[in-house]
């Protein structure tokens, strides 16, 4: 066996480009994306920036004049008059949506640029500017009369966008959130003045502070540059295998393993020697990719030995399973047409990597695939490794090193019955 | 032409089951990603401590009014379970008047929800506190409902052009994108089969009978095409007739997109086989490269998540892009010819230089 081992290692050394391209593809896709999106799967807001093109037809002094009128005409004192004037001075709806976008917090997401209707609608074509806010004309009038005397239909602000792209949704969630709010206040103000018994309307000042972020104690946070480096590895290493693997066709076609079987070695030693090369090659390009992500990138940072040695053991059981994953393909090869043979494991590792949450967060998938995840030996090893990031539990790690090695065996049990047996070939 | 293409067609009438794999492969796929994705925003909700059945079903009901979340209500343990395991990104415990996020991971749509919340916290509990003081809160709720009806303020979205403006339809990108995907393997691989005859001599046997060598790449990079134009066809018929998916009005359109993208995998999988000696280096080749394209592209996040300028020129150096910039533009905003000339002008330099640069360098290989 010992023989067959230094012949595949020999083989892939020899052809450079193989042996590069698993090694340094993940690494460039790594560091790529940690220089480039440190968040760049989440709601990275603070890299979104919308830029609005802010219009207004409203006229705020016309219209606060003529509900003062309106209110005259009607026939109330002088003092009513100017104080509802002076209430309606204080919560014209346009000062609050200045007030509201000129928010610190947003101004850094949200960057709000006063201009005219055409000069807006020629930016928008030129994609200077996501979207248009349009205060209409008689706004400051329809909203105050609404909200003030509970008269008129109110007024749309309108927000013209080409499509919805994730800034308008932001945008519109925004300005959603302000109109809510202001409805809300307005209908209390309305509604409350008729219902609440005298000297009782004192209770917004009781509202507390509510809501709040919360962790699991005990339970580390894991990043996305983790999650990222974890899979994408791991799904490289799957195609390596395969890569490896399908030198079988080469010495199919070329005979040599008719020679090897000439020469009275046992058919299984070659497998065996397969699958012993995968193991080395495999190790040592999972912990190669995961050392310079480490020290180039310190995604790992700041743990602790044993997380460490909890990490490698765990590690380590995979090459054991991606060993035997070679091997199956190894026999597949040999057993039927190589096309084909290439073809279901090729679809095999899609789907694997697919269930497994190596291409997108297993969080985005449908539920009913969610509960694959840890069916999936790749999704095993994943889940495994971010709750042993999250909380160093022996338990976690012993069960998905058992697990692993029950899909081992029975992945080792499976390339054995189907690679083809003396005579048959 | 026609003998080399009708060999290819031999080839597969006698296996045909790498074609027939990655189809059904394509089909499940997008399936399983199509059916649920939507745009709402799954969370997992569960009461603590002080809060009665009644009072947790009517927050979950004000909590999903919005319609862009969707909180379901599950056990403690269960939901903080998948939590831990990273199988959901975020739980909300639901406290009297009060609730927590609990999350783990970074990134994830937690500050999204945590905003939701607290609007619709603030404000039930404004009117809870407004209603306590006065003499028959069932009254005073129904009021508010009615003067909400006509409030003063609203919000109106829309195109510069006056239609309405629709939400996004992730199920349909994630259909594309998984389509063209995977059509790619098939591509690929049945180019590959120019390689391998070349290795198994077939190639110089050809090239020794009257057959030309235009003929004879001709043959094969039709049949390629043809069989990546099924492929496609198939799927789209499937999801079209079988599944109701809305793929727009313009399906001539689709259908020159989808050939010219296929035509331009069938240039890019040349150019791979031009840098390779056998069929094997070149498919350990391919089905690494293949993968990363769709993530770069930014195929299965929604638009605008990649923001980082490197990347997005980076993601315009695959065919993927354009073709899916062009499927979206025609099936979801109705565009036209004048609309996607660009993506299509974009695929179709993309063919000329591989095929260039690719039979170069098949050909300096031979020589």
């Amino acid at each position: 066996m010992r023989a067959f081992f230094k012949k595949d290692i020999l083989v892939f050394c020899r052809d450079r480009k193989q042996v590069l391209i698993p090694l340094i593809l993940p690494l460039i896709l790594i560091i790529a994306m940690g220089f480039l999106l440190p968040n760049w799967m989440g709601n990275a807001s603070s890299s979104i920036q919308v830029k609005v093109g802010y219009v207004v037809k409203d006229n705020v002094e016309a219209g606060l004049k003529k509900f003062e009128d309106s209110l005259a005409t009607k026939g109330m004192s002088k003092d009513e008059v100017a104080r509802l004037g002076m209430i309606a001075k204080d919560i014209h709806p346009t000062k609050l949506l200045n007030h509201v976008l000129a928010d610190e917090q947003l101004t850094e997401m949200i960057i709000f640029t006063e201009m005219d209707e055409e000069e807006a609608l020629l930016k928008l074509k030129a994609e200077e500017i996501h979207a248009i806010v349009t205060v209409p004309e008689g706004f400051t009038r329809n909203v105050v009369d609404r909200t003030l005397l509970g008269e008129g239909k109110g007024a749309a602000i309108s927000l013209v966008a080409e499509d919805s792209t994730k800034e308008v949704t932001i945008l519109q969630g925004m300005i959603g959130n302000f109109i809510r709010q202001l409805n809300t206040g307005a209908a209390i103000l309305n509604v409350g003045a008729e219902h609440v018994k005298q000297g009782g309307m004192h209770g917004e000042s009781s509202i507390t502070v509510v809501g709040g972020m919360e962790r699991i104690e005990g339970v580390d946070t894991i990043t996305t540059s983790q999650y990222f480096t974890l899979s994408i590895t791991l799904i490289f290493t799957l195609f390596a295998a395969l890569s490896i693997a399908s030198k079988a066709i080469t010495e199919k076609r070329e005979q040599v393993f008719q020679r090897i079987l000439l020469s009275g070695s046992r058919p299984l030693s070659y497998l065996a020697g397969k699958m012993s090369s995968t193991f080395i090659l495999s190790t040592v390009q999972l912990l190669l990719v995961f050392t310079v992500s480490q020290f180039a990138l310190h995604v790992f940072s700041d743990f602790s030995l044993q997380f460490w040695i909890g990490f490698i053991l765990l590690t380590l059981m995979l090459c054991f399973f991606i060993a035997a994953m070679s091997g199956l393909f190894t026999a597949l090869m040999l057993r039927i047409n190589a096309d084909i043979a290439t073809a279901i494991c090729n679809a095999c590792i899609l789907a694997l990597g697919i269930l497994g949450g190596n291409f997108v967060p297993v969080y985005i998938l449908p539920d009913s695939m969610q509960q694959l995840w840890e069916w999936t030996p790749n999704g095993l090893w994943l889940s495994s490794v971010v709750q042993w990031i999250q909380v160093q539990s022996w338990t976690v790690a012993v069960e998905g090193i058992l697990g692993l090695a029950v899909f081992t065996f029975v992945t080792v049990a499976l390339s054995v019955w189907i690679f083809p047996k003396r005579g048959r070939i | 032409m026609v003998p080399v293409f009708l060999a290819q067609w031999m080839k597969e009438k006698r296996s045909p089951y790498l074609v027939l794999i990655f189809c059904i492969l394509s089909i499940v796929a997008t399936l399983l990603f199509g059916s649920s994705t939507g745009m709402k925003i799954k969370v997992d909700a569960f009461p603590g401590e002080g809060l009665t059945a009644v009072e947790v079903e009517q927050w979950l009901d004000r909590l999903n009014e919005g319609g862009s979340f969707d909180f379901t209500l599950r056990s403690e343990e269960k939901a903080l379970s998948d939590v831990k395991q990273g199988r959901s990104d975020m739980a909300v415990k639901l406290l009297k008047d009060d609730y927590r996020v609990i999350s783990v991971m970074e990134g994830g749509n937690a500050n999204w929800v945590q905003q939701h919340l607290q609007v619709i916290y603030t404000e039930q509990l404004k009117i809870n506190a407004v209603a306590q003081h006065t003499n028959d809160a069932a009254q005073f709720r129904d009021s508010m409902k009615v003067y909400l009806e006509q409030p003063p303020l609203t919000l109106q979205s829309s195109k510069p052009t006056g239609e309405e403006l629709q939400s996004y339809n992730m199920g349909l990108q994630m259909l594309f994108g998984f389509t063209l995907f995977l059509v790619m393997f098939t591509v690929g691989f049945k180019v590959n089969a120019v390689t391998a005859e070349r290795v198994s001599g077939i190639w110089n046997r050809v090239i020794l009978s009257p057959v030309t060598k235009t003929e004879m790449y001709f043959g094969h990079l039709t049949y390629s095409t043809l069989i990546g134009i099924f492929q496609i066809t198939i799927i789209f018929v499937l999801f079209k007739y079988l599944l109701g998916y809305d793929l727009g009005v313009n399906f001539g359109l689709l259908f020159v997109i989808s050939m010219l993208y296929i035509v331009s995998i069938v240039a890019m999988s040349m150019l791979f086989t031009g840098m390779f000696k056998t069929p094997e280096q070149f498919r350990a080749f391919f089905s690494s490269v293949v993968p990363i394209m769709p993530p770069l592209s930014g195929v299965y996040m929604p638009p605008g998540t990649i923001t980082s300028e490197i990347l997005l020129f980076i993601g315009q150096l695959f065919p993927i892009k354009h073709a899916m910039d062009a499927l979206i533009g025609v099936s979801m905003y109705q565009q036209g010819w004048d609309d996607i000339y660009l993506p299509l002008a974009k695929l179709l330099l993309m063919t000329v230089i591989f095929f260039g640069v690719g039979i170069n360098l098949v050909e300096r290989r031979n020589g």
